[in-house]
């Protein structure tokens, strides 16, 4: 594994840093789920990472074996010069406040049985600062566009789904966190209510110096908010780069499918019937050998199943693990 | 598609229901829900038509009343909190004043219905090959043979590889696009003449929407099979529809053909569907444009334009009098509002990428009153 890591940027001193993260699951009868295969990345302060891919393809399992929900099997996640896997429990409890979750389901991970201000000013309560948590949760509530008075007398049932996502994030900013770590925060909601959200969550950022990890399966909803993008297939990174770039020249052929996936609301355009990804991804219980997209691939040559690709930089800030890269002009976004 | 509108319009409740070019005439609509609470105005007063072959999208927010239309379509509701008012002609019959043995030889047979979860719509103690073939075995009562021969081709036609080993598996053991597939081909056994698909792609990832809305379009047009198509998405019913309907607070409140839509959006509403989906071409850390508030309760009795509290072009007009769903043109474009956003043509998607800070809406021509 002493491969080069040429995305990362050390130099810039980010805030967090992943090396050769591994996560893998038993699958029983001796197999294991290769969840996640040695994913590296770091982002800055300040910065907004989205994670990009489709189910099964390891984004979420990254992002809670980083909060070391459960620890990741190997790989370390330096987060602030701290590797958090070899941290005890205490210390890694003393550390938690400072990076937190957003749910893709906002009803569900907020307790049905909790008004919302209690379920907000439980982070306080539990960091010792239950004096102050009924007014800083007002604060935060009131921060995030709710209004604090009826969130204190009523339950998650009775709100919206996007007024619940509103708490989940009041909730996951009242200790101050420097990650604010989003596992698909959007993807329940309508598309009107998604926009709220996420122009919230832009707002959020500026007003409180956030860094951000992102995890969508939608690359136009992550356009708005990311400064850096990666893109995931079965547990490995596929392109990694700043945003722009990565939207006007994506190079990987997986990311092209994800731009060409995306509906238009313009009636003259269908997506390509060649380039609908026609064949599910394979099971991560036997990766494919060689680069994982291959089964899946209109580009896929002998090479691709003997030799895994390593991500190369195509130019500044922008890194494909491919052997065939997409030609410069052939696809993007204008 | 063009002329179809325009007598739906003008004769909501006059032209008794011949069957002619129309598989489904809804005229005047209206399902009401007691609750504890009040009334809920689920669907209050919506006039549609679809042609033989043609595809419907059905637009909206949440608790707009699209999943209630559907609802109130199949009778997929209970029986005693619920009143239906007005009348559902199906090829000529209404199937409100059905009795429940005729609307049993209809629904599921002629009518076919996807639902937006299949983990939920799906039966997860049944193997995938009994319940695509089930609807055959109820409404033909073929052989258990028959219909495992028939479930297999269905599963092939819709694009499950390996088949036939999945006609033995349960829902849990395929993954989501999959079990969505499997609930397709169960809606499509019995050849429907109409295909009510309820949010299908909502709960999957954009690579397995595109896929199953593109299985959906080849179905339909290889089958002559109408379909109406819910979503909350403008963009996923843009290339795949003939007819768009917006609904808002339980009303149709924008009908136009496809082609005439886009271009050429009237309801302020529709334009704020439009606006808020999120595109490619935006630039980074471009602010979204998105509906202030949420959709009114529906309990409550509306005055004035529904819509009115969330629109930015809000007249004095607007909050006492209820515009009419009319149709000023030929086109077959009808639409509900005082100060409909005039012919100046929106800008064209790829063109969207300039920053905007405004709310909604490009400049347009001061309106009167």
């Amino acid at each position: 594994m002493g491969d080069l890591l040429v995305q990362l940027r050390p130099e810039r001193d980010p805030l967090l840093r992943v090396e050769h993260l591994v996560v893998e699951f038993p699958a029983g009868r001796g197999q294991r789920v290769h969840a996640v295969s040695g994913v590296s990345f770091d982002i800055l302060r300040g910065e907004t990472l989205s994670l990009v891919g489709e189910t099964g393809s390891g984004k979420s399992t990254t992002a809670l074996a980083i909060a070391q929900l459960p620890k990741p099997n190997s790989g370390s996640v330096i987060f602030d010069g701290q590797d958090l896997t070899q941290l005890g429990r205490k210390e890694l409890r003393a550390v938690r406040p400072r990076f937190q979750l957003i749910f893709q389901d906002p009803i569900s991970s907020l307790n049905p049985r909790r008004r919302l201000t209690d379920s907000v000013a439980e982070p306080l309560r539990l960091a010792g600062r239950g004096a102050e948590a009924k007014q800083l949760a007002d604060a935060m509530l009131e921060a995030v566009g709710m209004d604090a008075e009826l969130a204190a007398s009523r339950w998650p049932s009775d709100f919206s789904g996007g007024q619940c996502q509103r708490a989940s994030i009041a909730r996951a900013l009242v200790l101050d966190p420097d990650l604010l770590i989003c596992d698909e925060p959007v993807s329940s909601l309508d598309v009107s209510v998604q926009a709220q959200i996420l122009n919230l969550l832009h707002d959020l950022r500026e007003r409180y110096g956030l860094t951000i990890l992102f995890i969508s399966h939608d690359l136009a909803v992550v356009r708005n908010v990311s400064d850096r993008i990666a893109v995931m297939y079965l547990g490995k990174l596929c392109e990694i780069g700043e945003a722009d770039a990565l939207y006007r020249r994506p190079r990987h052929p997986y990311t092209c499918a994800l731009i060409e996936a995306i509906p238009a609301p313009d009636p003259t355009s269908r997506p390509k019937a060649t380039s609908i990804l026609g064949v599910e991804p394979p099971s991560p219980i036997t990766p494919p050998s060689g680069c994982r997209y291959r089964t899946r691939c209109p580009r896929a040559q002998e090479i691709c199943a003997v030799e895994e690709p390593t991500l190369q930089r195509v130019e500044d800030d922008h890194y494909v693990a491919c052997h065939f890269p997409v030609a410069e002009h052939a696809a993007g976004v204008a | 598609m063009s002329t179809a509108g325009a007598e739906r319009v003008g004769a909501a409740a006059g032209n008794d229901g011949a069957p002619g070019d129309r598989l489904l005439e809804i005229q005047n609509l209206r399902t009401y829900l007691k609750t504890s609470r009040g009334v809920v105005r689920a669907v209050d007063g919506v006039s549609l038509e679809l042609r033989p072959g043609t595809t419907l999208g059905l637009v909206g927010e949440s608790g707009c009343g699209k999943s209630m239309l559907l609802r109130s379509i199949l009778g997929l509701l209970p029986r005693r909190s619920v009143e239906r008012q007005g009348r559902i002609l199906f090829e000529g019959q209404d199937l409100l004043s059905l009795p429940p043995s005729r609307l049993r030889r209809i629904l599921g047979r002629d009518i076919g219905y996807v639902a937006q979860d299949p983990m939920t719509s799906l039966n997860p103690v049944l193997k995938v090959g009994q319940q695509v073939g089930e609807t055959l075995r109820c409404h033909y009562g073929v052989s258990r043979s028959k219909a495992r021969a028939e479930a297999l081709e269905l599963l092939q036609s819709v694009g499950i590889p390996e088949a036939e080993r999945r006609l033995d598996q349960y829902p849990h053991q395929l993954s989501g696009g999959m079990r969505q597939r499997v609930s397709i081909a169960a809606a499509l056994a019995c050849h429907p003449k109409l295909l009510l698909a309820d949010e299908p792609t909502t709960a999957l990832d954009v690579t397995v929407q595109a896929q199953v809305l593109e299985l959906l379009s080849r179905l339909a047009r290889e089958r002559s099979m109408a379909m109406i198509l819910v979503t909350h998405d403008l963009g996923v019913v843009a290339g795949r529809t003939e007819q768009i309907a917006v609904m808002y607070a339980g009303q149709v409140v924008e009908l136009s053909p496809t082609s005439d839509l886009f271009g050429n959006i009237q309801m302020p509403y529709t334009e704020a569907l439009f606006k808020s989906i999120p595109r490619l071409s935006d630039v980074p850390h471009h602010r979204l444009v998105s509906i202030p508030g949420r959709p009114p309760d529906l309990r409550m009795q509306p005055t004035g334009c529904r819509f009115a509290s969330r629109c930015t072009y809000t007249q004095p007009q607007c909050l006492t009098d209820a515009p009419a769903l009319t149709e000023p043109g030929t086109s077959g474009h009808a639409y509900a509002c005082w100060f409909p956003l005039g012919l100046q043509p929106e800008d064209p998607p790829a063109d969207s990428a300039a920053p905007t800070g405004a709310p909604v809406g490009p400049a347009r021509p001061a309106r009167r009153q």
